[in-house]
């Protein structure tokens, strides 16, 4: 006789905390989604704002409005800085009224009008982080969480400044380091303690692309200028605030088709983490690669933290005969970690492809220093960068070395930023304000010797040409292989 | 037709062994556990942790295989110290407890690990043996890969032995099922205790030492930021009470993983892996509760 089974119990008995987990998961992964955080942070900031600290320029007065108006409207107090030219909302492109509101008690009439209008360079506006003598800056950077260790950036952080001492119109930058962790959410968590406990003047992004988008949003929901290389176009194109120190992703994807094809190449597989401020980079480059003839072998995407057997058979996918043979380049877009992995995996099934691409932090020398000693980059790899490699470093700029004598591409890539940004600073004149400093940037053009020349003239993003490195496994970095490249 | 079928099928079916093993072996040390005792170790992955950092930060100075037996045995002494320091003191707590409590270990062996400078450093891991052994169907299979395979299915044989056919293995069932009868019977649970500790920390050693050289690197942590969540759906896939089913659900893990990886596109849908294998899960699950071969007790 067989027992009577409760059949229609167990099933929903079993399912509802099933179904609950999948819910609560679904929910967790809202935190995950594009853009959720900077939703989050933008509310948090407002509440907290700046307007405390804005004070309309060196001789403003203070800016009436309340803190949350201040804060997304760009401090429209007048001040003595030069009549109509004042105004609003050149940070943010927030609130349109924050001219007006900002305009109020105690500074004198005219603000008033200039509601969304970029103050002038000599105007006043929003001088949070500038005294007499420091401008504070605040600098975010994986310096964790990358796969590979970055500490450089805080050591590296201010070599420049302390180099060039109090001579950014009279005053020297005093620099704020967060470390975002590779991760945006932690991303925007640091800007916003840059921003709002440190009260620095601007940002400056240090690499990783979904940092780099969560905190140029955030930076200019609260009205602060925002420079960091160019990566993503997609989700910064329409930030007033956000200066791109180096070519887009999607630009060099262009170039980065010419130099595959340069270096004898037919066939091509790209290989990118799965975030959607890939998606131009990736279009851009499929798009580019076909125009210039090279075969699309494969073109698939990696969760971004994928785990390292996930990268294992991403490789035994990636190491088809072709590539064993070395007939195909690879594009890895991706973090350190997921590229170290993929290589590394590669290699241990001793498949070592010819790797080719663009990101910032895979032309590290700590990405060449985990992967040399596994041959996985004997047959090469060559990463568009903004920065000279550390081979280059005594001819394009010897005081380096004299300011930093054990200074790496890290710290290298940072001096090279910060000698960029000084010019920019200079050209926003003594009368240092978030308005003043993006109108000054705008439209115009700034070459420093490091960093290839950057244009404004045609919008937010600068870059004009690219670095190559490619490693040198006999000395465990990458090296200079071409600068200035404006084609292939 | 073969070059379909070779990167389709023959390919993902030898990564997903080869992958599932690996993932296999830290799952039997979560299952050793659990049989004996109750407790879900959430320090299993810091056992492996453990036994790559002995392994890696030796080898340039001991023989190979020197080098390894200090891995395991570090990772070895890292299971006895938790069932000392940690569980015996404990035992008589809610398992929920002692849950926690492997959890704090594993906290602790990472926080260890960052203040000792490893935060965010990579460690270079060689293969114990290098080259590949074979081609087949287009497939390269690679000597590591064969020695993970064969580690896995002897640390399943040898320990299904052991708790069937030997009277410490008996006395170790008898143990988790009934302590207080066990004690009368004269088996010294202390003793049973340390026993499958030590065990669980050595099967995480052996992972640590031989699945880093799979991607030739390994990151702080990587027992539990890696392999603790694979490995514990394999021991639940298998079935928690089940060294061989710890065995065949790191296999079916490996497959389900590997053949959606080559057959779904990332483009089409994203984490498409994780997502099969959250589906085979509950499917076992609703359907055999206990897991592919775990039973009841």
């Amino acid at each position: 006789m067989t027992p009577s089974r409760p059949a229609p119990a167990w099933p929903r008995r079993r399912l509802a905390p099933m179904l609950g987990l999948v819910a609560a998961l679904v929910l967790a992964a809202c935190g995950q989604k594009s853009g959720v955080h900077v939703a989050a942070g933008n509310g948090g900031a407002a509440g907290a704002g700046n307007g405390a600290a804005i004070s309309a320029g060196d001789q403003g007065g203070p800016a009436a409005g309340t803190p949350g108006a201040a804060a997304t409207g760009g401090a429209g107090a007048a001040g003595t800085g030069g009549a109509g030219a004042a105004g609003a909302g050149a940070g943010g492109g927030a609130a349109p009224a924050g001219g007006a509101a900002g305009g109020g008690a105690t500074a004198a009439g005219a603000g008033a009008g200039g509601a969304g209008a970029a103050a002038s360079a000599t105007g006043a506006g929003d001088s949070t982080g500038v005294s007499n003598d420091t401008i504070a800056i605040g600098i975010h950077a994986p310096a964790t969480g990358a796969g590979a260790p970055a500490p450089s950036f805080d050591q590296g952080k201010d070599k420049y400044f302390n180099f060039i001492g109090p001579t950014i119109n009279g005053r020297t930058a005093k620099v704020f380091f967060e470390d975002d962790g590779y991760n945006p959410s932690q991303a925007v968590a640091a800007c916003k303690k840059l921003v709002q406990v440190d009260h620095v003047f601007m940002l400056v992004g240090g690499g990783g692309t979904d940092q780099i988008v969560a905190c140029a949003q955030y930076a200019a929901s609260v009205g602060v200028p925002y420079v960091a290389e160019g990566v993503t176009e997609a989700g910064v194109n329409t930030l007033k605030s956000y200066f791109a120190e180096s070519m887009s992703y999607k630009t060099q994807g262009t170039l980065l088709a010419q130099y595959i094809k340069r270096q004898g190449f037919s066939q091509v597989e790209m290989i990118r983490g799965n975030t959607q401020n890939f998606e131009d980079a990736h279009s851009g480059f499929i798009t580019a690669a076909k125009s210039v003839g090279l075969q699309v072998a494969r073109d698939d995407a990696v969760p971004k933290d994928a785990d390292a057997q996930t990268m294992s058979s991403e490789a035994a996918q990636m190491c088809t005969l072709d590539a064993r043979a070395g007939k195909v380049a690879v594009y890895p877009l991706m973090s350190p970690k997921l590229f170290i992995n993929l290589a590394g995996a590669a290699a241990g099934q001793q498949c070592y492809p010819r790797y080719a691409g663009i990101g910032i932090t895979l032309g590290l020398n700590v990405v060449a220093q985990a992967l040399c000693p596994t041959g996985a980059l004997k047959n090469g790899a060559s990463f568009f960068s903004p920065f000279q490699g550390l081979d280059a470093v005594d001819q394009v700029d010897p005081d380096f070395h004299k300011a930093y004598p054990n200074g790496d591409d890290i710290g290298f890539a940072l001096w090279g930023a910060e000698k960029l940004l000084t010019a920019q600073l200079k050209a926003a004149g003594r009368n240092l304000t978030r308005q003043g400093f993006v109108a000054a940037v705008q439209g115009k053009s700034f070459n420093t010797g490091v960093y290839p020349a950057v244009d404004f003239s045609q919008g937010h993003f600068g870059g004009t040409a690219v670095h190559v490195l490619k490693a040198d496994c006999g000395r465990s970095q990458y090296v200079t292989e071409a600068q200035n490249a404006r084609s292939f | 037709m073969s070059g379909v079928l070779a990167f389709e099928v023959a390919r993902p079916v030898v990564l997903g062994v080869v992958q599932g093993a690996g993932v296999g072996l830290m799952a039997i040390g979560l299952v050793l556990i659990y049989k004996s005792s109750r407790v879900f170790n959430f320090a299993a992955g810091e056992f492996a942790t453990v036994g790559a950092f002995g392994f890696y930060l030796t080898k340039s100075h001991v023989p190979f295989l020197v080098a390894a037996l200090i891995g395991v045995l570090a990772a070895l002494g890292t299971g006895l110290l938790t069932e000392r320091l940690v569980i015996r003191p404990l035992a008589n707590r809610p398992r929920v407890t002692l849950l926690v409590a492997t959890a704090a270990v594993a906290i602790f062996v990472i926080a260890f690990q960052f203040l000792a400078g490893a935060q965010g450093k990579l460690f270079g891991a060689k293969a114990l043996v290098s080259g590949n052994a074979f081609r087949l169907v287009g497939v390269f299979v690679s000597w590591q890969e064969i020695v993970i395979v064969v580690v896995l299915a002897a640390s399943g044989a040898a320990l299904a032995w052991f708790f069937g056919r030997t009277d410490l293995g008996l006395a170790t069932l008898a143990t988790s099922q009934e302590p207080t009868a066990a004690r009368l019977m004269g088996i010294r649970l202390n003793r049973v205790a340390m026993l499958t500790w030590g065990l669980a920390g050595a099967l995480g050693g052996v992972a640590g030492v031989l699945l880093p050289p799979l991607t030739q690197n390994f990151t702080p942590a990587f027992g539990t930021t890696d392999l603790l969540i694979p490995a514990f759906t394999a021991a639940v896939l298998g079935g928690m009470t089940s060294v061989p089913g710890a065995f065949v659900g790191g296999l079916v893990l490996g497959l389900v993983q590997n053949l959606t990886q080559f057959n779904v596109s990332s483009n089409r849908l994203p984490g498409a892996p994780s997502v099969a294998v959250l589906v085979v899960l509950v499917v076992v699950l609703v359907v055999r509760p206990t897991g592919i071969l775990g039973r009841e007790a």
